[in-house]
């Protein structure tokens, strides 16, 4: 092929993603001006520039990751991991980091190398998984790749940042699927996660609408209990395994492994109780039953539900929206953001936004299913989950399906770091898509 | 772990093939989550849209009530009994306070701090509304000018905490009319359930007695609303009002009572435990009522310390009740006016009828005693000296039922609808009625007992006077009222007028009340109120009673009426007095009558009148012992007179004899 052809190949690509971003970013802009208006104040409204600043160097940004061959990144994936574990302990450590609200997230106070770590881990892993091939399917694989990803999201978890730590697992657990990992072994994962989860719930639920007159709460609210059951399971599971030794039934072996799994899920239980922190628990507590009336943020659900009620189908119109003008939704330029698109766009307005969402994120499936090779897949697939993730979380807070946790609108939420991070994904995207073709550029 | 790696048979599948399936599952997850929200917001912004939208409304929507201005009123002669003072009120909104548990509890304890108020008692009563009230909770009606501008200066800093001035009711005559004007408290919690329908809020004042309760709805009026448009921190951003917003002030009501008459009747009831009623039978307007012993009205301002209160609710003589209303007694001799009536009207006697008294009745073995041996007399006198011995005859005559007719045609049977609460019902027996009350068959003795007033009969004075309004009226009765007119607080313009409601007419023959009120003169004129009811310049009628009770003394009663006239006269003035326990009623409770009727025709001072027919009937009652003794010292010396000259004659006797023993010794 000429240098002339190639050039030219690199430019088709798919216009339907750039055109929803630049609508997100549209809809971003007039919703932080309208989220940050003030009628009173003559100054300019800083938060807006810094939007549309971080919109055009993000375009850029996307502009250049396509040029850079994602063969080539894959390859030198250590180049990227070993910066990514540094920031990520640098950020926990006192001079570094900056502590907002509770967490180390922003390293040296403007970078929250949380946020490009999502890209750095979707490289890394797609590239691992790439060379190892078949082999995920072996629980040796499996286990290492788990690993891989487990050190950056541990490091997460220190912040602490529960939301990001489950946008990392949902990634991880959505790329090893598509690289071929067991099922078995994935909801084995999910099954722990969601014992582990369930017991702290439970206890902090109690504890709040204090009703801590019942047996259950009793015996779990000593650790040393859940760990006597977990050593219990632990000490089945192992008699089980050396009875299966001589018998070797397929049978037991199931039976073996479930237990195994009821001890890791009682392991989990009690380094979540103790890991996790009361306002964590309570977001996710709130989520369950908005009605928790001491919790405050059981009003930011209530107060977001209203301005997306309150806007039917046409909305009240820009800078009309009495829910976001007053004041009434916290955090509106980061988590909140889409309650006020939903308030003053109304219906037509927010399902706009879903469709160019959907959009994007099916054309990128429609990547993945079309790249060339197995990297190309795993990698977009994992852009894709990160999407997804982050906007089922967000737009699901705001209409309160799900829990609050701290994840941002992509393209339309005002962090810096984010708008970069999905920047860097979609041209990605592109770099996979447009070499779908071309060797070696 | 061997145990592990099973399964092994999936690996063989076409590696690519395998990939692009799971992409497909990826497609799927993505598209279901996309629908799903929109089905959602569908759901929300299109379905539940109305919802949401009044929830908006509320959150930015402060209503905050602005009461009506409640009615004044004045007595007769527009003398301002009962008025509206101004003062300063801080009062929270639960709602609007902090949403967040430790931002409500710092701004609860900043509000006690800065304004001098007990914690306890602003988290108390935010409490017993909820947190999520939009009531309006007073705190406190006492605060200063100062403190309002600080709080107006700084309002962002308590959100949800509002000032504003408030009508206390004061009643500047002090401790008069107490019972007809009431007084006004906060609803309480039953009241509230109550009345909640009819606009009252959990903060309203509402009337607890007298004419305050009984026209509350016309003396509150309608109250307002004010709208703030708020942040969510409870920044005003925009105040609306509305003009359905206005508050439609309460009505202004013109008493009956003329306040210099009531005080007089208070000054004359001072210490006596009892109850006055004067009114005008002729349009049935009340010019004073009294009920002794009395309160002052404006204790309740701001709030009645717990001790006062329970000591004038736990005060044996019932401060708090209008005994005219609700106090019951037997109505005694004064009763036996009905009788009179009835038998007069059935044509069972006519003025000609004359009976004999010889000191009592015989009846079922006992003997029915009478004040005195009359000897023969007609209606006229046994009216005037109140003769027993006549109504036992005449009440074994006509038997209970009859007198329970009268009554009822006399007024004293049913409520008396006078425009006051709490109006107590009198009782009226009658054979079927003992038969269902008491369980027992109605006796003769029964009878003699219930035509003297006494017995099972319980009356309420203002049923009484009722009586005593149908037969001055000759056959009519107006309904007994305080409230002459209500007007509107604007234009003055009269809304009611009470004067004149006929609630009866017994269509019995004028001449028959006419023999009654002659009789009810004379006992004024020589019968048992000829010194109690002294009025040489007045004439007046009136009928006196003594009733014998379990608890202690007599009460004593006198129902009266001036002037005397014998058709009727728009200027008669009935006055019925009842004192608890003070003896006989032509002695005790026909003076302060007396005193007050003269006290209305001839302007003279009723404590100085009373007093002087008091030290009169003592005179008399000195002059009659004096004579008594006189007489008895007359007596005593026509006797040593009588028994000198027996003496005198003896001797004469004897020196006759001695001299005829001398000559027939000769």
């Amino acid at each position: 092929m000429s240098e002339n052809k190639k050039n030219r190949r690199l430019f088709i690509f798919d216009f339907k993603i750039l055109i929803c971003i630049l609508f997100l970013m549209v809809t971003g802009a007039t919703a932080i001006y309208s989220s940050t208006y003030n009628a009173d104040a003559e100054n300019l409204n800083w938060l807006f520039l810094k939007y549309i600043f971080f919109c055009s160097t993000g375009l850029i940004i996307m502009g250049l990751t396509v040029f850079i061959n994602y063969t080539k990144i894959a390859e030198h994936k250590m180049m990227l991991y070993i910066p990514m574990v540094i920031s990520l302990i640098l950020v926990l450590l006192p001079f570094f980091g900056k502590t907002i609200n509770g967490s180390n997230r922003w390293l040296f106070g403007v970078v929250q190398p949380s946020e490009f770590g999502k890209i750095a881990l979707i490289v890394i892993l797609a590239g691992y998984l790439n060379d190892i091939g078949d082999k995920i399917k072996s629980f040796k694989y499996l286990f290492l790749s788990f690993v891989i990803a487990g050190i950056p999201m541990g490091l997460i978890l220190m912040q602490p940042d529960l939301g990001t730590t489950l946008v990392y697992i949902a990634i991880v657990l959505t790329m090893l699927f598509v690289a071929g990992a067991q099922l078995k072994y994935l909801i084995s994962i999910a099954f722990i996660g969601i014992i582990g989860l369930s017991i702290p719930m439970f206890l902090e639920h109690s504890r709040i609408s204090e009703s801590v007159d019942n047996i259950l709460f009793a015996f779990f609210s000593h650790s040393s209990y859940i760990a006597y059951l977990a050593g219990m399971f632990f000490f089945i599971s192992l008699l089980l395994f050396i009875i299966n030794f001589y018998m070797n039934n397929s049978r037991i072996a199931f039976i073996t492994f479930i237990f195994f799994v009821l001890f890791l899920g009682m392991v989990s239980a009690i380094v979540l109780d103790k890991g996790l922190h009361d306002y964590q628990k309570q977001r996710l507590l709130v989520f369950i039953n908005p009605d928790l009336k001491r919790l405050s943020s059981g009003y930011n659900i209530i107060q977001a539900l209203i301005a997306v009620g309150s806007g039917g189908f046409f909305g009240k119109g820009f800078l009309q929206g009495s829910q976001s003008q007053l004041n009434f939704i916290p955090q509106q330029v980061n988590d909140f953001i889409f309650s006020n698109i939903s308030e003053e766009w109304g219906f037509l307005g927010s399902s706009l936004v879903l469709l160019a969402y959907a959009i994007i994120l099916i054309s990128a499936c429609i990547i993945a299913y079309r790249s060339k090779d197995r990297l190309g897949s795993i990698m977009v697939s994992g852009i894709a989950t990160m999407f997804l993730f982050h906007i089922v979380i967000n737009i699901g807070m705001v209409l309160g399906m799900m829990p609050v946790t701290g994840l941002t609108l992509p393209f339309i939420s005002s962090g810096g770091s984010s708008i970069w991070t999905f920047s860097i994904a979609v041209g990605l995207i592109f770099n996979i898509e447009i070499r779908r073709y071309v060797h070696g550029v | 772990m061997s145990y592990l790696e099973l399964n092994k048979k999936d690996n063989k599948s076409n590696d690519d093939m395998s990939i692009k399936k799971k992409i497909i599952v990826l497609i799927i997850a993505v598209s279901l989550a996309i629908s799903i929200f929109t089905i959602r917001l569908f759901y929300l912004q299109i379905i539940r849209n109305q919802y949401y939208d009044k929830l908006a409304r509320n959150n930015k929507e402060q209503i905050v009530p602005v009461t009506a201005f409640r009615g004044e009123v004045y007595d007769r002669n527009g003398i301002p009994v009962v008025e509206n003072i101004k003062t300063y009120t801080l009062s929270i909104i639960p709602v609007y306070l902090p949403k967040n548990y430790f931002e409500r509890e710092e701004l609860l304890h900043r509000v006690a701090k800065e304004f001098s108020l007990d914690l306890g008692y602003i988290k108390n009563a935010v409490k017993k509304v909820g947190n999520y009230s939009y009531e309006t909770i007073e705190i406190t009606d006492d605060i200063t000018m100062k403190e309002i501008s600080f709080l107006a200066e700084n309002s962002h800093l308590y959100p949800g905490v509002y000032y504003g001035s408030k009508a206390i009711r004061r009643y500047p005559l002090g401790d008069t009319m107490t019972h007809v004007l009431g007084y006004v408290g906060n609803i309480s919690p039953d009241e509230y359930e109550a009345k909640r329908e009819e606009g009252y809020r959990h903060d309203s004042l509402v009337g607890k007695e007298g004419v305050e309760l009984f026209y509350d709805k016309e003396l509150r009026g309608i109250d307002g609303y004010v709208q703030w448009i708020v942040d969510s921190r409870s920044r005003v951003q925009q105040v609306l009002t509305p003009a359905s917003g206005n508050p439609v002030p309460g009505k202004k009501l013109i008493l009956t009572i003329d306040s210099k008459i009531q005080r007089d009747a208070e000054n004359l009831l001072r210490d006596i435990n009892g109850t006055i009623i004067v009114s005008r039978p002729a349009t049935g307007e009340i010019l004073a009522m009294v009920s002794s012993p009395w309160y002052d009205p404006n204790i309740f301002i701001g709030g009645i310390n717990k001790n006062e209160y329970s000591k004038l609710i736990n005060d044996p003589n019932h401060p708090f009740w209008n005994k005219a209303i609700r106090g019951r007694y037997a109505p005694g001799s004064t009763f036996k006016l009905v009788s009179a009536v009835g038998a007069l009207h059935e044509g069972k006697i006519n003025s000609k009828t004359y009976k004999y008294c010889n000191g009592g009745m015989l009846l079922e073995n006992r003997f029915y005693r009478c004040t005195g041996r009359h000897g023969s007399l007609n209606i006229y006198k046994a009216i005037q000296y109140s003769c027993n011995t006549y109504f036992y005859e005449l009440g074994y005559e006509v038997g209970p039922n009859f007198l329970k007719k009268y009554s009822e045609i006399l007024g004293i049977g049913d409520y008396t609808g006078v425009d006051l609460p709490g109006e107590k019902l009198s009782t009226i027996p009658s054979a079927d009625w003992k038969r269902r009350r008491i369980g027992e068959y109605w006796w003769d003795g029964d009878t003699i007992q219930y035509v003297m007033g006494q017995g099972y009969i319980n009356v309420t004075p203002i049923a009484l006077h009722n009586m005593t309004s149908t037969i001055v009226n000759e056959g009519t009765l107006y309904k007994p009222h305080v409230v002459k007119e209500i007007r509107s607080s604007q234009t003055d313009e009269i809304i009611l007028n009470n004067d004149g409601i006929l609630v009866n007419d017994t269509q019995i023959d004028p001449y028959i009340y006419r023999i009654v009120k002659k009789g009810m003169r004379l006992v004024v004129e020589s019968g048992t109120a000829r010194t109690g009811a002294w009025s040489p310049n007045l004439r007046i009628a009136a009928k006196t009673g003594t009733t014998e009770n379990d608890q202690g003394r007599d009460h004593s009663w006198t129902t009266a009426f001036a002037p005397y006239s014998d058709g009727p006269n728009d200027e008669i003035i009935a006055v019925t007095v009842l004192l608890e326990h003070r003896g006989g009623g032509g002695l005790n409770a026909a003076p302060i009558a007396t005193a007050m009727l003269r006290s209305i025709f001839l302007e003279e001072d009723p404590v100085d009148v009373r007093d002087s027919i008091y030290s009169r009937m003592n005179t008399i009652r000195q002059r009659g012992r004096e004579q008594r003794a006189l007489q008895n010292l007359q007596i005593q010396k026509a006797q040593e007179k009588l028994e000198a000259q027996k003496l005198e004659a003896q001797k004469l006797e004897a020196q006759k004899l001695e001299a005829q023993k001398l000559e027939t010794q000769n």
